[in-house]
């Protein structure tokens, strides 16, 4: 065997988590001939394994005879093959969660009987991807690419593993025949259906697509599938399946492994919009409390370093695939891609600091949103949109968000709820702004202008700030439950409409600053008015940039919370309960 | 001209390039140049499902395949009226000729269901086709399509023939992905806007904002027997139909609900 090179390539031909799934897989293969690290890069048309050193025979053949992931046994007609290390008895284990999942809905406190059973019958790490794995029928070709490794001698294995090596290192087809077929979980663009070379057929049972079919390819992705894929089940019965899986951007394959692993572990609950920002804030959120050089008090995964990155440097988003299910069988209804922040490096500990209270409040602002309400679900629509975007567009998604955020704010503050008063979090002002800064420096002029920010400051003062006082029952002045909705409503019309609703406020604003003075015989009683100049400042800036852009930071910060404000919030949200899993 | 094999024989030699390269017309075009490059603009939404996706998952393509554009002529050259030895011929000679696309500078794609009719797995004689919803790709181009295909490999009644099929050739891909010809020119070197093979004998490089698909072209073997939807003949990849990968120069620069957002770098 010739020296294969220190780095493989996995073409991003399919751009779907097929690509991603191959690539991981490689990597992991390779991770098994040496005891370096090996790393995934992605670049614009491929992703790249690189390992420490050229891949030569010796290296090859340290590769251990197995296949990487589970044998999925089903009935009696799928009995594994002499040599199976890892079997999966579906039913068996099937039962088992249903125990486990029984014993956990108990609420009342566990006797020492239970607390056995539950031990028992603690789950699999890997058991809602099997689940998936077994609904949208993927274990059949996985077992018989299983049955054809585990099979052969280890000298038939390892060269048909240098064949496949080699076969992906010159982009050529493997040759090898292990059985394998192409099914939608690790190839939604090859669902059922025909992929004829010629249009002359519309044959339901046509099998041309499996000419497209490299069974060496398709064992990566089997690997990469059980190394950093995962999802759950949703819908009213549970029947549909959302497949996620991040995408590496430069990082080695064993930390991409573990904090996918850790992300399985997180409860994060809610439906598709809810959990699919959770998991890229919460991914973001594991990077950096699990890297080399920011963690604290956490284990860190050894050469993960944040040094001068971001997350998005590390893992640049997740793909997320749906599958709806239509009854007898389950489509891809959608695919995409969310990007893992990139807001600002880390360079030190008070940015990885930084980090870690913007998304830790930006999860509090999405844990309290419940989505099974028409206005709130479209908050989360919002925000995971914020995340889909790119470039300028992301920073405008934020601040169309944040507004619309202040606005469900004002009305669902104080309002009941299960017995008690609603609290949900706010945005901070500091945290936000830095985003804003860092993202799009072109508002830096905006934001650190002093008639914006007096302006900002009377509207905060008269919207949530009145409302969060009135909360703890102290002395407020009067809440202005209309002024956000104005605003933003104002900012998107031709004229002078935006500076007019700014204009009418301010005038309102210092004559109640006037009134509060008077009646309490105090000048310190009332905050400082908006003056001339800061009002003539605001009015140039609308000049310069538009109604529409100033409006909506103005929106966005007249909501956020300053440090000094009061806080009253609900507690975080527990996870909603998974939902049923739905089998067919 | 016949080659052994009967197929038409390509022009080569020093005397070739030094026509193609100097002023004077090709097929009536002047040069020079080795690139008959023609324009055309987008006037309808395109798609064109990728080889690999299977009918339920129509993922598209953002450009149209080598196949598709040489198909497209093949079609017009009947359309127009010329008989079908020549059209023949045409497919012939295309099956050799490299084609390298520049697409418009911005696309984006919107996805979608569409209602379709789907063949039954009963075969119920009297409903042979139930209904169905399928996903689909559309992709809106702001700009312009440029067609470039290499005359060293051309002969110049064959290039002829193309130059004159050039406004016929109303869509591309699906049907309903409506183009409107705009003109035809020479170029001597193609820039970083057009797509490039990665198996080309030039070192392929990545523009900042590309991506790679694989894009299918005529095999050495391509007949217009074979390659026909209405005859018998099986095509075969490899030897009728070679798929090649390719970077496409439009990279993703924004995504949302329901849409992506690609553009050039250039």
């Amino acid at each position: 065997m010739t020296e294969l090179g220190d780095t493989f390539g996995i073409p991003k031909v399919t751009g779907t988590h097929a690509d991603v799934l191959a690539a991981v897989g490689l990597a992991d293969v390779l991770a098994e001939s040496t005891a370096g690290p090996v790393v995934v890069i992605e670049n614009e048309a491929e992703y790249r394994v690189r390992l420490g050193h050229p891949l030569d025979e010796s290296a090859v053949a340290r590769i251990p005879q197995r296949p990487g992931y589970p044998y999925l046994k089903l009935g009696g007609a799928s009995a594994p093959p002499a040599g199976a290390g890892d079997v999966v008895d579906y039913e068996a284990e099937r039962e088992r969660a249903d125990r486990f999942r029984e014993a956990r809905s108990k609420r009342a406190p566990a006797d020492a009987e239970q607390r056995e059973l539950e031990q028992q019958d603690v789950l699999r790490g890997d058991w809602r991807e099997i689940q998936m794995l077994r609904v949208l029928q993927g274990h059949e070709t996985a077992n018989k690419v299983y049955r054809a490794i585990v099979s052969v001698d280890g000298a038939t294995f390892w060269k048909q593993l240098e064949q496949g090596l080699s076969a992906v290192a010159s982009g050529q087809h493997s040759g090898l025949k292990w059985g394998a077929t192409l099914v939608q979980i690790f190839n939604p663009n090859a669902p059922k259906g025909y992929a004829r070379l010629k249009p002359d057929s519309t044959d339901r049972n046509d099998k041309t697509k499996e000419r497209w079919t490299d069974p060496f390819v398709e064992w990566l992705k089997y690997r990469g599938y059980f190394r950093v894929a995962w999802g759950y089940f949703h819908g009213p019965r549970g029947e549909h399946v959302r497949l996620i899986c991040p995408v590496p951007r430069h990082i080695t394959v064993r930390n991409l492994e573990a904090v996918a692993r850790a992300l399985r572990r997180s409860r994060l609950g809610g439906g598709p919009p809810k959990h699919d920002a959770l998991a890229v804030l919460r991914l973001a959120e594991l990077l950096i409390r699990h890297s080399e050089d920011y963690h604290v008090g956490e284990e860190f995964f050894p050469g993960l370093l944040m040094g001068g990155n971001s997350p998005a440097d590390v893992i640049s988003g997740v793909m997320i695939t749906n599958y709806q299910s239509l009854g007898q069988a389950r489509a891809v209804t959608e695919m995409m891609t969310l990007e893992l922040p990139g807001w600002f490096p880390i360079r030190n500990a008070h940015d990885a600091e930084a980090w870690l209270e913007v998304l830790n409040e930006h999860q509090r602002v999405l844990r309290a949103l419940r989505d099974n309400r028409s206005d709130e679900i479209d908050l989360l629509l919002r925000y995971r949109r914020f995340l889909q975007a790119r470039g300028e567009s992301c920073t405008h998604e934020l601040l169309d968000f944040l507004g619309r955020y202040g606005c469900f704010w004002m009305r669902a503050y104080g309002s009941p709820r299960d017995g008690g008063l609603r609290r949900p979090p706010r945005f901070t002002d500091s945290l936000v702004r830095r985003i804003v800064m860092e993202n799009a420096r072109g508002y830096s002029a905006i934001l650190d202008d002093p008639g914006f920010n007096a302006v900002a400051a009377a509207v905060r003062r008269s919207t949530v700030s009145a409302q969060a006082l009135k909360a703890v029952n102290r002395d407020h002045r009067e809440i202005r439950y209309d002024l956000l909705h104005e605003l933003r409503r104002n900012r998107n019309l031709p004229g002078p409409a935006l500076v007019e609703t700014v204009a009418e406020f301010v005038s309102v604003y210092n004559a109640e600053n006037a009134r509060i003075r008077e009646v309490k015989k105090d000048l310190r009683a009332a905050p400082s008015n908006v003056t001339t100049e800061d009002f003539a400042s605001f009015c140039r800036l609308v000049e310069r940039y538009g109604p529409a852009l100033v409006g909506a930071l103005l929106c966005a910060f007249g909501s956020c919370r300053e440090v000094r404000d009061e806080v009253v919030e609900d507690r975080e949200e527990e996870p909603g309960s998974e939902a049923p899993s739905v089998e067919s | 001209m016949k080659s052994d094999s009967g197929r038409p024989r390509a022009p080569t030699g020093a005397g070739r390039e030094d026509r193609l390269n100097a002023p004077g017309p090709v097929a009536g075009v002047p040069g020079p140049g080795r690139w008959l490059v023609f324009e055309y603009v987008p006037v309808g939404l395109f798609s064109l499902k990728s080889s690999r996706a299977t009918s339920a998952v129509g993922i598209t393509l953002l450009v149209p395949t080598p196949y598709a554009v040489k198909m497209a002529f093949v079609d017009a050259a009947f359309r127009a009226g010329f008989p079908d030895a020549l059209c023949g011929s045409l497919l012939e000679s295309l099956s050799r000729v490299e084609i390298r696309l520049s697409p418009p500078a911005r696309a984006v794609i919107t996805r979608t269901f569409v209602k379709i009719r789907q063949e039954s797995r009963q075969g119920d004689p009297l409903r042979p086709y139930g209904p169905n919803v399928a996903y689909r790709e559309f992709v809106h181009f702001a700009g312009r399509w440029r067609w470039a295909f290499d005359l060293g490999l051309l002969e110049d009644h064959i290039a002829e023939v193309l130059v004159e099929c050039a406004p016929h050739v109303n869509y591309v891909g699906k049907r309903g992905s409506f183009v409107q010809y705009d003109g035809v020119y020479r170029l001597p070197n193609l820039d970083a806007a057009f797509t490039e093979p990665t198996n080309g004998p030039a070192e392929w490089t990545i523009p900042p904002r590309a991506h790679i698909a694989e894009l299918d072209d005529f095999g050495p073997d391509a007949t217009l027997d074979v390659l026909s939807s209405f005859s018998p003949a099986d095509a075969k990849a490899g030897r009728h139909r070679v798929f090649v990968r390719t970077v496409i120069p439009l990279g993703l620069v924004n995504t949302g609900p329901g849409f992506r957002e690609y553009s050039m770098w250039v």
